[in-house]
């Protein structure tokens, strides 16, 4: 769509959009600042998923958890002990990629839908579990009066200084992500993703490859996690539901799988139309289905695709969403029979 | 015809058989490859070819018999230990390309074995290594031909192109045996004249032990010094190209009895 658009204008426009994010503070009300915090923590947490579900083809529905296990483990600590918020964010990443690490151990046994399925049960677990363990995760009403940190000494108390530190989190997470990308563990991601069959057979272990995925996809939605919990001051398990899971499903489908803005303009997208839509609210999840479904359909790259401002790898609607595939070998191409010699007619006056 | 059997065998099955179910698609076949053969693998559509190259690779257990490589058992091993440890690699009949990467990241999916995936976390994709393999890359896509098509998607390309990505992305892995599964099929007689050209080229040049299995005779007598015939997952024939292609049984396995004596 944009692709007219020069390359030049269009770095242009970013580095104005990114100048502009940083001064959002002092332009705009408190509740835009909050909005637009939300829209970079869920930045964040689709960008894990993308390197699960975008680059590497594995379906999970349960990443909610990850999200909550970063937001718990930092809420208990910050709750607990006086660590520095450095320390804790190390201690909430690391927590929640071993949690990763341990689901994405199943994908050893499984995979396709049925990786799908066993994610969604631990996200559903994951769930039940911070509602009624009351003296870790105070249950359903979770944990408030969570105090605001300092990072070296940078003050979080007002909200314009959390916006500002999400800010610059989001942009760690978003470079990291896309150094993983262009490296050859991005590689072999994408190579898990098209045939995991030429994966193995080019040297590439796919076990650990998977295993390893699920744990940074984790650790970067752990991050996420405790970002949402220096923007809120409180954890609640309703914030870790299965539909949170869905939701950043689709947040990374809709901005465009296996690609490095793809989350931001998802989210942007998904969680800015909640928040100032809310007289659609009701119409919703169809009108992002109906999205979903077009753009599995044509533009599996989604907004970015769509858009035209970035490499796409997200690969062609058979292989990115694997919900319609086989796991496995595929399918042998069907390869010409030559046709048996037609019976040569034999003439009239031969036959009698 | 044990005159022809290379002398130090860098990959050597004796008495291999795989079955699924009841469907026995490799008998007991013994087959060996030296440091410099290429070997040519026929045999009628179902005679057991492409199995016997994907128990060689790995990619199927043998159900029984047993495979050496450089002298070490390899039954059990994965086809990604093959392929790392002892240098084997392999293109596929129906071509399996990542279809929505580039040629230049399809061959570079071949070079993953000298990498740990903790490497990408502190180079990013910059580190003297990854470098060093885009060069490689480059070099190999010079050698097989299709360098001008780096930055195409890679099923964009023609088929005979296609072939040649496989090839280049098998040559990534620095293998000392290749084995190639109907490399010609799909491509018109000028292709495969260039295809011999590149089988020979590979051998000659890079020193790669080379594996074909193909339809097309041309390539096979062409480039081929030892030819094996398999029917119904025996081996029915054996030697140098010219002795197996007027063998009597090979002739009936083609051609019905008939021809035998034709």
């Amino acid at each position: 769509m944009l692709s007219f658009v020069p390359r030049p204008v269009i770095r242009v426009a970013a580095v104005a959009l990114l100048v502009y994010a940083f001064l959002l503070p002092n332009l705009v009300q408190p509740y835009t600042i909050r909005v637009a915090a939300t829209i970079l923590v869920f930045t964040v947490f689709a960008t894990g998923l993308n390197l699960i579900l975008g680059f590497t083809g594995l379906l999970s529905f349960g990443h909610a958890a990850m999200f909550g296990a970063g937001a718990y483990i930092s809420a208990r600590l910050m709750l607990d002990t006086g660590m520095p918020l450095a320390l804790v964010i190390l201690v909430a990443v690391g927590g929640s990629a071993v949690f990763g690490l341990l689901v994405g151990l199943t994908s050893w046994r499984v995979g396709g839908d049925y990786l799908a399925l066993i994610t969604l049960g631990v996200g559903q677990i994951f769930y039940l579990y911070l509602n009624n363990a009351n003296e870790v995760t105070g249950g359903a009403t979770g944990l408030p009066g969570i105090p605001a940190g300092t990072f070296f000494g940078w003050d979080l108390s007002s909200i314009e200084n959390v916006y500002l530190f999400i800010l610059v989190a989001t942009l760690v997470a978003t470079g990291f992500a896309w150094l993983i990308g262009r490296s050859f563990l991005g590689r072999s991601f994408l190579a898990i993703r098209e045939d995991e069959v030429i994966a193995r057979a080019h040297g590439i272990n796919v076990p650990l490859t998977k295993v390893v995925v699920f744990g940074i996809g984790s650790g970067i939605a752990g991050l996420a996690g405790v970002l949402q919990v220096l923007l809120l001051g409180f954890v609640g398990p309703a914030t870790f539901t299965v539909d949170q899971s869905i939701l950043v499903v689709e947040i990374v489908l809709i901005g465009g799988m296996a690609t490095t803005f793809g989350p931001l303009l998802g989210s942007v997208l998904v969680i800015g139309s909640t928040e100032y839509l809310r007289s659609l609210a009701d119409y919703r999840s169809m009108i992002f289905g109906a999205l979903i479904v077009l753009i599995l359909l044509w533009k599996p790259g989604g907004l970015v695709q769509i858009l035209g401002i970035g490499d796409t790898r997200a690969g062609r609607f058979r292989s990115p969403f694997s919900l319609f595939r086989r796991t496995g070998s595929r399918p042998a191409a069907v390869e010409p029979v030559a046709e048996p010699p037609a019976p040569r007619a034999v003439p009239e006056e031969v036959r009698s | 015809m044990t005159a022809l059997l290379p002398e130090a065998p860098i990959f050597k099955a004796t008495g291999v058989g795989c079955r699924f179910g009841g469907v026995i698609a490799l008998d007991s076949v013994d087959f060996q490859v030296g440091p410099d053969e290429i070997v040519g693998l026929i045999g009628p559509n179902g005679s057991g070819k492409t199995t016997l190259l994907n128990v060689l690779s790995g990619i199927y257990r043998a159900s029984s018999g047993s495979l050496e490589i450089d002298g070490k058992p390899s039954r059990f091993k994965s086809s990604r230990r093959l392929s790392r440890d002892h240098g084997l690699a392999r293109t596929f009949q129906n071509i399996r390309l990542c279809p929505s990467l580039t040629v230049r990241d399809n061959v570079l999916i071949g070079m993953h074995s000298g990498f740990r995936w903790y490497d990408a976390l502190w180079t990013g994709g910059r580190g003297s290594r990854e470098r060093r393999s885009v060069e490689r890359v480059e070099e190999i896509l010079e050698f097989v031909g299709i360098a001008d098509k780096r930055d195409e998607i890679a099923t964009d390309l023609a088929y005979g192109d296609q072939r040649r990505v496989e090839i280049a992305r098998a040559l990534a892995t620095n293998p000392r045996l290749l084995l190639l599964d109907e490399p010609a099929a799909g491509m018109n007689p000028r292709e495969a004249r260039v295809l011999v050209d590149l089988i020979k080229r590979i051998h000659d040049e890079r020193e790669i032990a080379i594996v074909v299995i193909e339809h097309n005779m041309n390539v096979v007598m062409n480039t081929a010094s030892r030819v094996m015939v398999l029917d119904a997952g025996l081996c029915i024939a054996h030697g140098d190209p010219k002795t197996v292609s007027s063998d009597p049984h090979v002739l009936e396995a083609y051609l019905g009895k008939r021809f035998r004596d034709a």
